[in-house]
């Protein structure tokens, strides 16, 4: 597990990293994938596209969490598993595609945990070394 | 920021800290010495997140005017701080997500009733299992309201005026709410698609995290005179509802986020924190987020109008009352940007005003106040933590002229959510609460433990500093019997 989180006085940061860009992503996904709820309790039984674009890879995070947030809100459904499937330039733009599995929410059986707002633009921050991509921002919870 | 930087005390509870750099205006805090030393010491712990940045990164926002304010429930928001303030020339200024926040037009409606302390103790149980099982609350939940596309576009320009026409409240409940529970100038067509795919069985429903309902009596009267105007009498209960527009506001945030960053670069404004993205007022993606605001702001009314009459339906239940014994003493919003009109250096100037966790506070005489309350000033709804006391404070004159006409919105915090669930356990304060004579029931331990009293600053000291400041005037403090927790 390749994620922490940062204490602020209203909300919550997440700290995430991993050895390229995928999988630092994937590792802010599942930060706030366990902000929300349990994911050892969660079937991954339905599947979603997650996808977004921006101008640029730092706010790609914070737009990719918030199609996470999205999500769970348009579908009722708490997500188990995220899997970054490519993350690439296309003119000024970049552009994510991945899943999310899940299933639909059941308060009585996901031991849910926190409503996210939002995902926002302070605190963010990106460092990307040929061995390690760090991401950070904070949540409005 | 770094040192040095320019504290002077105005007053013991008024401090300014100098324009310097990119600021266009001072900063102005509504504080005493202790809050001020807590401020400048983040900075100095080298705290990235600190309340003073926010403070002066606000102040260098064009066309900013008067001083960027801040209420003495101060702390680190994002963008803003909360309980900040921010008023902008309609030609030179901005629009700003940071100052108005997720939660739009989150805020307070609270409820007078004929009812004493001592007959919601006798059935307190009951009531409080009438009010849990009414009122969907925590994480997801879902309300009663379904709504289809086209029902949510009206709910977003009708507002509070919605909830009535379905049955949920009456007609005089409108005269109590800020804006008439309803903001003309919204527009549906700026809300996207999953904002409102987002909202379908919301509406109606409480929210989690520092959302609650709470019955509360009247413990202490501080001007009777502007008590006996609010309809308020000592030992008398009401009931005060704390949530905001859910789903659909914070989508709006979200979607307007990258609207904002893109007119940021387009209209070459300096943005020296990344939340505090904006765009000029009267440019189009300006129009485009205000109107979108707005009808994120309706939701609010209506999701609060909604909870209301389910609360109504609580009383009724166990104490048989009926409906209209239940007025609406006012409601107030406290994550908006509304256009207002003050005085500017002797001119009635139209501003655009964000409070980010602030209240609107306007002064006696004012017109946009119910006829009942204008002579006093507009009622200011202050939650307390849970389960210490909350405060009904009023707008005063000197108020509208040194800030607009604000208010601090609740304690503030002082203690992250993770430090606060590190320190307490939910169940134990439940125990505790309930000790007192405060009964907690919550859909989350762990969030009950987030909202301890200790992690909050004493609301007392931030409601005597405002009072002290004269910018608002304690009216009466409320102690809780009941709290639901979202």
């Amino acid at each position: 597990m390749s994620y922490t989180y940062l204490d602020h006085e209203a909300d919550i940061g997440i700290r995430c990293s991993g050895r390229n860009r995928a999988e630092a992503f994937e590792e802010g996904g599942r930060a706030l994938l366990n902000l929300v709820a349990d994911p050892e309790r969660i079937r991954p039984e339905r599947s979603f596209d997650v996808r977004c674009r921006a101008s640029g890879l730092d706010t790609l995070f914070v737009e990719y969490l918030n199609e996470i947030i999205s999500l769970m809100g348009r579908e009722d459904c708490v997500f188990s598993e995220v899997v970054i499937l490519e993350i690439h330039r296309a003119g000024e733009e970049f552009l994510l595609k991945g899943t999310v599995r899940g299933e639909a929410i059941d308060p009585a059986r996901h031991g849910l945990k926190t409503e996210i707002k939002a995902a926002t633009y302070f605190g963010l921050e990106l460092t990307e070394t040929d061995r390690e991509v760090t991401l950070q921002c904070v949540l409005d919870i | 920021m770094s040192a040095p930087y320019d504290i002077k005390e105005i007053s013991p509870c008024l401090h300014e800290l100098a324009a310097s750099g990119d600021m266009r205006v001072p900063g102005r805090i509504y504080g005493d010495r202790k809050t001020i030393e807590s401020l400048v010491g983040d900075v100095e712990k080298g705290k990235v997140w600190n309340a003073l940045v926010q403070i002066a990164n606000v102040a260098c926002l064009p066309g900013i005017v008067k001083a960027s304010l801040a209420m003495a429930d101060v702390h680190p928001g994002y963008g803003f701080c909360i309980g900040g303030v921010g008023a902008f020339d309609l030609e030179e200024g901005v629009i700003s997500v940071a100052g108005v926040g997720f939660d739009i037009n989150c805020g307070v409606r609270t409820l007078r009733t004929p009812l004493r302390k001592g007959e919601i103790e006798e059935k307190k149980d009951e009531f409080a299992a009438s009010l849990f099982h009414h009122i969907p609350a925590g994480l997801g939940s879902k309300g009663d309201i379904r709504l289809s596309m086209d029902q949510i576009d009206e709910v977003l320009l009708k507002g509070a005026r919605f909830s009535i026409e379905r049955g949920y409240g009456v007609a005089e409940d409108l005269d109590y709410i800020e804006e008439g529970g309803q903001i003309p100038d919204a527009d549906p067509g700026n809300v996207s698609v999953k904002a409102k795919e987002r909202q379908k069985s919301q509406v109606g429903t409480l929210g989690s995290g520092n959302h609650y309902i709470e019955v509360q009596y009247v413990d202490k009267i501080y001007e009777p005179a502007s008590a006996g105007a609010y309809g308020l009498f000592p030992g008398q209960v009401l009931l005060s509802i704390h949530c905001g527009s859910r789903a659909l506001g914070h989508q709006i945030g979200t979607d307007y986020l990258q609207v904002l960053e893109r007119a940021s670069k387009k209209y070459g404004i300096p943005i020296r924190e990344k939340e505090l993205v904006c765009a000029p007022i009267r440019s189009p993606e300006g129009r485009q987020y205000f109107t979108a605001m707005n009808a994120g702001a309706n939701c609010a009314f209506a999701n609060r109008q909604a909870i209301a009459h389910l609360a109504r339906k609580a009383f009724h239940e166990v104490f048989g009352l009926p409906a209209r014994q239940i007025e609406t003493l006012y409601e107030v919003g406290h994550n908006m940007a509304k256009m207002e009109v003050h005085e500017v250096d002797g001119k009635e100037t139209k501003l655009l005003v964000h409070r980010k966790g602030s209240t609107r506070a306007f002064g006696p005489g004012r017109k946009e106040l119910p006829e009942r309350y204008r002579a006093v000033g507009q009622p200011v709804l202050v939650g307390g933590t849970m389960g210490t006391e909350s405060y009904i404070l009023r707008g005063t004159e000197k108020g509208m002229g040194e800030a607009f006409g604000s208010a601090i919105h609740g304690a503030g915090r002082q203690m992250s959510r993770q430090q606060a669930k590190r320190q307490w356990r939910g169940d134990k304060l439940v125990r505790e609460l309930a000790h007192r004579g405060v009964l907690i029931k919550a859909h989350s331990h762990a969030g009950v433990a987030e909202e301890a009293p200790g992690a909050y600053k004493d609301v007392a000291n931030v409601v005597e500093i405002m009072d002290r400041a004269g910018i608002n005037r304690m009216v009466v403090r409320l102690k809780p019997l009941i709290c639901i927790k979202g």
